[in-house]
């Protein structure tokens, strides 16, 4: 089972440790990972605000990459997968908009041919590998661990939402042998895309989801996306500082959860690296161990 | 709205031979000049066929001869006024289907008149102040003028807006119950995307002449989350955040100080380094003083192997990725 292998911006910089842990889990599951190097940002969301064109046209480019090897394309980033998807379902469109961009995407060299399917890294565990054969390969069920799973808002909102992709996410928590605990309601958000122009603000709201987490006596949040990843841990002391008292929430991405059930070492993938520290997660696992 | 609430337990049900389904409905109550915290009440309705939010809520003043406070005028999701959150979810009373068990409550972010009545008059007149009126300085090329359905697409989606604030009072950029607020320099507090659909009608508009990146920057609009709830709301299905706040912030981006250029600088990023590099995209943001003001967050994470100091696209990554920026004219 191979596939296109889209890390994302984030993962190759300021999360790295979920790439670590990707490539330890697919290694685990038999998925072989042809990664797209040099394939470049898809925009976030600020490229579509200036150039909706380029946004798309920066999304095309990577379908290409992926396209050209016959590969699915693999993310692990929310954004990411959002922007793919919006940009390969404009793609399937019989449209002016899309011929149009066919047209600027030729006169810059991207010869645009089929459009491959793009996924999260969580559908393809559950699709291609199957609940069934993942819980056969748990050697360490981490019961007893209290997980607060984060699904990004673009997962299962706006025009690159992919369906079923917050229940995804919870099979997943549970097939690891943890328990979910419903934090997260529909007005949270992490706040990571105001980070460089409000700080304060993003804080504030990532401090809403931080202390419910600790009311509700959540271990652990477990995310499917880098950005929230970024929001939640680098900056959980600035939420912090501004709800005024302290949080001490792990923050884990979901290949190192599901990683850790399978027997992975913390250090191998990747809990060595984050800026909250994730000893409680360990200490849990230590004593269900 | 914080305070506690005191939660009336619902009567148990004395034996009775009616078997008719009943719907319970727990209602907020509050009269903020002669209550001092918030308190629901609790009624049951008998079930009847497609029943609503808002039949719950006439049966509850008709047959419970409770005397709550709650606005409504067309019953049929036009006239917008009519919003409530129930269990949770912000929706208008007149088109959400009635359930079994039901908390009914105000709309977020906004101050409480009573009971579910909010003042929405911090977001009406946001609105007012960023003039949501065609400007034009051209005179008229002919009576009627003719459009064709290009010059409308970007406005068209908005025209369905009902103004019912359903979207602003469940946004988490909103900053709490006095939005658009003046802080320093002139610059509101976000003035949610009820307001941002109204200025996105005219300003998107090809007839209309108005600079309005000035008064879009001051209105706070680079703090929208992107988290698209407002999207998800909407009773009548606007996408907000693709047709009308996306371009606005577009034209905020150009705005005379500078104060929403993110858009602009990320791209510029992502046109030199190919992926993104947040270091130099974190200076240019933030400014020399306050990035340095950073160091010691900067140092943790690259104690932590958590950022790198150097992109290195290759060039032809780099040139495949010039060549898009201009064939997209940007």
């Amino acid at each position: 089972m191979r596939f296109a292998y889209y890390p994302g911006c984030t993962s190759k910089g300021s999360t790295r440790e979920a790439d670590v842990a990707t490539k330890w889990l697919a290694r685990e599951v038999g998925i072989e990972l042809a990664e797209l190097v040099d394939a470049g940002c898809c925009g976030s969301c600020e490229i579509k605000a200036v150039n909706p064109t380029l946004h798309f046209m920066l999304n095309a480019r990577i379908l290409t990459m992926a396209a050209e090897q016959d590969l699915e394309i693999l993310t692990i980033c929310d954004t990411c997968q959002a922007n793919l998807l919006h940009t390969s379902r404009r793609m399937q469109e019989e449209s002016d908009a899309m011929r149009s961009l066919l047209e600027r995407l030729k006169s810059a060299g991207v010869q645009y041919g089929t459009t491959p399917r793009v996924r999260h890294l969580a559908s393809i565990l559950l699709e291609e590998i199957g609940e069934r054969e993942l819980r056969d390969r748990i050697a360490r069920p981490l019961a007893g661990l209290r997980v607060a799973p984060f699904a990004c808002c673009h997962s299962f909102r706006g025009p690159g939402a992919s369906i079923g992709s917050r229940e995804g996410l919870e099979a997943l928590v549970a097939l690891s042998g943890a328990t979910s605990v419903p934090v997260r309601v529909d007005t949270d958000c992490c706040g990571f895309h105001i980070l460089m122009t409000n700080e304060e603000l993003s804080a504030r709201t990532s401090a809403k989801f931080l202390a419910r987490c600790v009311e509700m006596k959540a271990d652990c949040i477990v995310t499917t996306s880098p950005l929230c990843h970024t929001a939640l841990d680098i900056y959980q002391r600035k939420a912090e500082s501004v709800a005024g008292r302290r949080f001490g929430i792990p923050v884990l991405h979901l290949p190192q959860l599901l990683a850790l059930a399978f027997g992975a070492q913390p250090r191998a993938v990747g809990l060595d690296r984050h800026m909250v520290s994730t000893a409680p997660v360990m200490r849990q696992m230590m004593m269900t161990a | 709205m914080d305070a506690p609430v005191h939660v009336a337990p619902v009567p148990p049900r004395e034996p009775t031979t009616d078997v008719t389904p009943r719907f319970r409905a727990r209602i907020f109550r509050f009269d903020p000049a002669t209550d001092a915290t918030p308190r629901f009440d609790a009624v049951e309705v008998p079930c009847e066929p497609h029943m609503r939010v808002l039949d719950v809520l006439d049966h509850a003043v008709e047959e419970c001869g409770l005397s709550i406070g709650y606005r409504y005028f067309c019953g049929i999701k036009r006239c917008g006024m009519c919003g409530v959150n129930v269990n949770g979810k912000a929706v208008l009373a007149c088109w959400e289907a009635a359930t079994p068990d039901m908390v009914i409550e105000p709309l977020g972010n906004m101050p409480v008149i009573r009971d579910l009545i909010v003042d929405r008059s911090a977001f009406e007149q946001a609105t007012v102040d960023l003039e949501p009126r065609l400007v034009r300085k051209t005179p008229y090329t002919s009576f009627p003028e003719v459009y064709t359905h290009r010059d409308v697409a970007a406005t068209f989606p908005l025209m369905n807006c009902i103004e019912c604030y359903v979207c602003s009072s469940t946004c988490p950029a909103v900053p709490g119950p006095h939005p658009g607020a003046h802080g320093r320099e002139g610059q509101r507090g976000f003035v949610g995307p009820g307001t941002l659909v109204q200025i996105a009608k005219v300003a998107l508009h090809p007839k209309d002449e108005l600079d309005r990146s000035g008064m879009l920057e001051n209105a706070s609009i680079d703090h929208c989350m992107s988290c698209y709830r407002c999207e998800q709301v909407c009773p009548v299905g606007i996408p907000i955040v693709s047709h009308a706040i996306m371009p606005l912030r577009g034209l905020a981006a150009k705005g005379p100080a500078g104060k929403a250029r993110f858009p602009l600088d990320f791209a510029d990023n992502v046109r030199t380094h190919v992926d993104i590099h947040s270091g130099s995209l974190f200076v240019k943001a933030k400014g020399w003083v306050r990035a340095l003001a950073s160091v010691p967050l900067v140092l943790r994470m690259l104690m932590r192997g958590k950022t790198r100091l150097f992109s290195r696209p290759s060039a032809r990554a780099k040139r495949e990725v010039n060549a898009l920026f201009k064939a997209a004219g940007s």
